[in-house]
């Protein structure tokens, strides 16, 4: 019957167009796993769960990396904070503008930088660091003993920029192996 | 294709192991050697930064006499050059061949053009600033032949060496790592940071990104080189005169 037919070739298409559960590309009933995401498709339910469980790792590392980068980019508004502060103080003090206009300049940079940061992680934060140590070792022209001033806060700061170095990285290699899983969010 | 863990035959392109489910191996080692890559490069370029600022600091603290000047000129291209000799591809950067004429002639006519303008705002700074302005022949004129060596020592020498490390090297690592607006910025603030002068940056800033520009756009070091030279040769030359 002519009718028929429509329903028996989409019967048929249904049985060979098997899409992958995971991220919807076509998977063959004879493949185990899934050839674009790895997911285990027609696998048993104990494959199931350990690649899951994998995804799970991952976004929780991603996670991980994404609040230590906040930290850093908080360190930033906090320095970009203090610069303006300074910048004020100068000019209260009845400091000519001149005097004020490094401050300033250094908290529009740490601005910038924390912007940055969340655009390009890993090159916001390089760029933030370096600028941070030329600062810092400007004060060797006035006296080299102010460098050891504050010293532990001058450790601490270091310290949130290594780590905020090594999240970047965790940041890119965390997403794109997720991408590849097919599990951006 | 075939996965190396199982040998089950794949499609051509492949992420994953049908029959496995492992990782291609193939795109695996790609990925791993790409972080690595990404991973010199941050190195190179920390390595880099860490070694120019200490030692430009280091050249500030001292008092400039004839032989410091020399010593610490000579200290700055051996730092450049055992980089660029580490990374020898920057080299590939300075092909004759690559040059237009017009771009060349039009890139001179506007680093003369900034090299006014940057004259002109300098000398109002520092007379508004402190009072009386700065000359750049003061550091050269206790050499026999000072217009000789300050053309050599401020035109000729960042020319080249600051190209070199700035648009060379330093652009080259940053591109690899993070691509073109990365590249463009990055280099250009590390450029105006060690000029050390925060009022220079207004003008360095500007220039900076113009040089890396015409690095991005022709691949050629030669034009940021010509730049440089007759930007810094106008301003000296307008002091000399």
């Amino acid at each position: 019957m002519p009718e028929e037919c429509p329903i028996i070739l989409k019967k048929d298409s249904m049985e060979e167009k098997k899409v992958c559960s995971n991220c919807k590309s076509d998977i063959d009933s004879s493949e185990k796993f899934c050839n674009n995401c790895g997911f285990p498709e027609n696998g048993d339910e104990k494959e199931k769960t350990k690649f899951n469980f994998g995804i799970k790792l991952k976004k929780e590392a991603l996670a991980d990396a994404n609040k230590k980068l906040k930290q850093v980019r908080i360190l930033l508004y906090v320095l970009a904070g203090l610069n303006l502060v300074m910048g004020l103080f100068w000019i209260l003090n009845e400091e000519t503008f001149f005097d004020a206009i490094g401050s300033f300049f250094g908290a529009v940079v740490f601005f910038i930088c924390a912007f940055w940061v969340k655009k390009q992680p890993l090159t916001g934060v390089l760029a933030a660091f370096i600028f941070w140590l030329v600062v810092q070792s400007l004060v060797i022209f006035i006296d080299p003993a102010l460098l050891l001033k504050g010293i532990i806060w001058k450790v601490l700061i270091v310290g949130f920029f290594i780590k905020g170095i090594q999240s970047a990285k965790d940041v890119k290699e965390f997403t794109e192996k997720l991408n590849r899983n097919n599990h951006t969010s | 294709m075939v996965c190396e863990y199982c040998e089950e035959v794949q499609k051509e392109a492949f992420n994953f192991c049908s029959n496995c489910g492992k990782q291609n191996k193939q795109a695996l080692l790609e990925e791993k050697d790409r972080r690595e890559k990404g991973d010199k490069n941050l190195k190179f370029l920390s390595y880099y930064s860490i070694v120019t600022v200490v030692s430009l600091i280091a050249y500030n603290l001292i008092d400039s006499s004839k032989l410091t000047i020399i010593v610490s000129f000579s200290i700055f291209a051996i730092i450049d050059l055992v980089f660029a000799f580490y990374q020898k591809e920057v080299f590939s950067l300075f092909r004759f061949k690559r040059i237009n004429i017009k771009v060349l002639i039009g890139t001179v006519l506007l680093c003369v053009l900034s090299g006014f303008l940057v004259d002109g705002m300098v000398d109002w700074l520092n007379t508004s600033l402190f009072g009386f302005d700065f000359l750049i022949m003061d550091e050269f004129n206790e050499f026999s032949y000072p217009i000789i060596t300050a053309i050599l020592l401020y035109s000729v020498f960042p020319a080249f060496f600051e190209e070199l490390a700035f648009r060379g090297f330093v652009f080259n690592n940053l591109l690899a790592m993070r691509g073109k607006w990365p590249a463009i910025m990055g280099s250009t603030f590390l450029f105006s940071l060690v000029h050390f002068s925060f009022y220079s940056m207004l003008w360095i800033f500007p220039f900076g990104l113009f040089l890396a520009f015409l690095r991005l756009r022709y691949k050629t070091l030669l034009y940021s080189m010509v730049a440089h030279f007759t930007h810094n040769l106008t301003v000296l030359l307008i002091e000399i005169s």
